[in-house]
């Protein structure tokens, strides 16, 4: 089966969707939805734009990010400004254009688009497919905020009606999404809703957790501070009860500039055990370290289901989460996990706080969330049902 | 004639106090984030309060940057607020009545920020350092989002015995 992806092809969720439904018989060809440069998994070959035709060998391609758009084809998307709200971080000279994809689809005839994320990936498909005879099943994906956050702007009302009616098949990370998805006008059948990462290796995860969530003495925080994070939120909630975490240390991932700063104040002042983590190079290495934590902290006023916490159940780190992700549909709100006000610094500070004394809480919890991972976020189980899904919307071909 | 001038007097004081209450409140919140003031902070608290500001005129004071929009935009949608955006020179000619602001103090000694002095009150939140209380600006821990919605919402009815926050985000688009 030939298998058109469209997406941030830079992108770690992106590849682990890959790595998930890649079974080594499909040809899979990743379309750039932005012109980064930024690097992809091994083996991952390159194709240009000229040299794609229906031919090409099982396995997975990626086209050439530098042949996305030609400059002239993006006059399309100069008169609005999606960019500015929450994607100031992407230079519209880097989008891919809806033209070049169009040709891309005439050229690989794919059985089935998939798109993955909406706002750069999805909206091009729209443009895309626009007045295109003989186009192929579409299945998008959201990631995140893509509906939750973007369906509070009026200004994309319109692009989010077009894309929800345009599409096939929508495939979810989230149930609530599902419910917006209706709103703005798809008419398609009800999918169950699969983490943007398709699924992880539970068993081999799983046995990277050594020590009971009870006996660890470290906290994990997500410090993301933009457009939806707000890791100086969850530091001030650690700040209120810093008389609470002597004897404790408080990593900081992947800190904003701003939170790196924070934490180094949060050392000065007040004496605290606080640092920003280092990157560490392989995901088996970061996630031993999130096998340490005790808690870890997501604080952000829009979310979908955040890998870190995937990545937290896994191991039995207990997720104190704000309540506009969807983690409600994975945990039982102060049993499994806590959720909290992306507002109330004083509600998280409790939160923690309560996860940092409940030793019978937070074991409890790591029992059930690794179960419950299991059942929804295994690779292996999410492999059958992403292939389930497409060959039940693909189009025959030669 | 004393007792006509008093009179007059008196009723000039009543008038006045009678026009105050029934314009709404000016607030000015400082959404700016930047390293010196914390503007997601303080929309934080825009949002625990969001039910006492029916009455107040609102205004926003941003530097215009993508994500302080954004956040303007997702606090206007969720509670159906109104606000008028400002930016640092448009605030030359305007008076308010109360600033809000969670500021994070650059220097020693620290202080609060020059526009707070725009207003008869004002309400500063501190992160890291303590700043020097003055008559009619108010001091409070900018770290507890709660304890400033409580003071902010005293400021704006000080009449208002048991005030009700807003609870927390509905994940579910139901």
């Amino acid at each position: 089966m030939r298998i058109l992806i469209v997406g941030m092809h830079n992108s770690p969720h992106l590849h682990r969707w890959i790595e998930t439904i890649d079974d080594g018989r499909a040809t899979i060809l990743i379309f750039p939805a932005t012109a980064s440069q930024a690097p992809t998994p091994a083996h991952y070959r390159y194709v240009g734009f000229g040299d794609i035709h229906p031919e090409l060998a099982p396995g997975v391609w990626v086209m050439d990010p530098l042949q996305i758009s030609g400059a002239e084809e993006l006059a399309s998307y100069a008169d609005w400004d999606f960019v500015r709200f929450t994607h100031s971080f992407v230079q519209p000279a880097w989008l891919a254009s809806p033209f070049r994809l169009r040709s891309v689809l005439l050229r690989f005839r794919p059985a089935l688009l998939h798109s993955l994320e909406t706002q750069l990936a999805g909206y091009l498909c729209v443009d895309a497919l626009q007045d295109v005879e003989g186009r192929p099943p579409w299945i998008a994906s959201s990631w995140g905020s893509d509906l939750e956050l973007f369906r509070r702007f009026e200004k994309h009302h319109p692009m989010l009606r077009r894309f929800c009616t345009g599409i096939d098949r929508f495939l979810a990370d989230c149930a609530r999404d599902m419910v917006t998805a209706r709103r703005f006008g798809y008419a398609g059948p009800p999918v169950e809703p699969m983490p943007a990462t398709g699924g992880g290796d539970i068993e081999q995860l799983a046995k990277l957790a050594t020590t009971p969530p009870s006996a660890r003495r470290s906290i994990i925080v997500k410090g993301y501070h933009n457009w939806a994070g707000r890791g100086l939120l969850a530091l001030s909630a650690l700040t209120l009860i810093r008389d609470r975490l002597e004897g404790l240390s408080v990593g900081v991932l992947t800190p904003a500039p701003q939170v790196r700063a924070w934490a180094e104040q949060m050392r000065s002042t007040f004496g605290l055990d606080v640092e920003a983590l280092p990157y560490l190079p392989t995901p088996e290495d970061a996630m031993a370290r999130m096998a340490n934590a005790r808690v870890v902290i997501g604080v952000s006023i829009s979310d979908g289901i955040p890998t870190t916490v995937l990545e937290a159940m896994t191991v039995g780190a207990f997720p104190v989460q704000t309540s506009t992700s969807c983690l409600n549909e994975w945990i039982v709100d102060g049993e499994t996990g806590i959720l909290v006000s992306p507002h109330d610094t004083a509600e998280m500070a409790e939160a923690i706080r309560r996860a940092l004394t409940d030793d019978e809480l937070v074991d409890r919890a790591a029992e059930r969330n690794l179960e419950m991972v299991r059942l929804r976020w295994s690779r292996e189980i999410n492999r059958q049902r992403a292939w389930d899904l497409y060959r039940s919307v693909a189009l025959t071909r030669d | 004639m004393g007792d006509f001038t008093i009179f007059w007097r008196l009723l000039n004081i009543l008038g006045r106090i009678a026009r105050r209450r029934s314009r709404p409140l000016r607030l000015l919140v400082d959404v700016r984030e930047t390293p010196t003031s914390r503007g997601f902070h303080a929309l934080a608290v825009l949002n625990l309060i969001a039910a006492h500001l029916t009455d107040v005129t609102l205004f926003l004071l941003t530097t215009g940057d993508g994500d302080e929009m954004s956040a303007i935009e997702v606090f206007r949608a969720d509670h159906g607020v109104t606000a008028t955006i400002l930016t640092e020179p448009g605030l030359d000619r305007l008076r308010f009545d109360l600033v809000f602001a969670v500021t994070e103090p650059a220097g020693a000694p620290a202080s609060e920020p020059q526009f707070a002095r725009r207003a008869r009150r004002s309400l500063i939140g501190a992160v890291f350092q303590q700043i020097p209380p003055r008559r009619g600006a108010i001091v409070v821990d900018g770290h507890d989002t709660a304890a400033m919605a409580r003071s902010l919402v005293r400021l704006i009815d000080p009449l208002l015995i048991d005030p009700s926050f807003t609870t927390r985000p509905a994940s579910c688009a139901s």
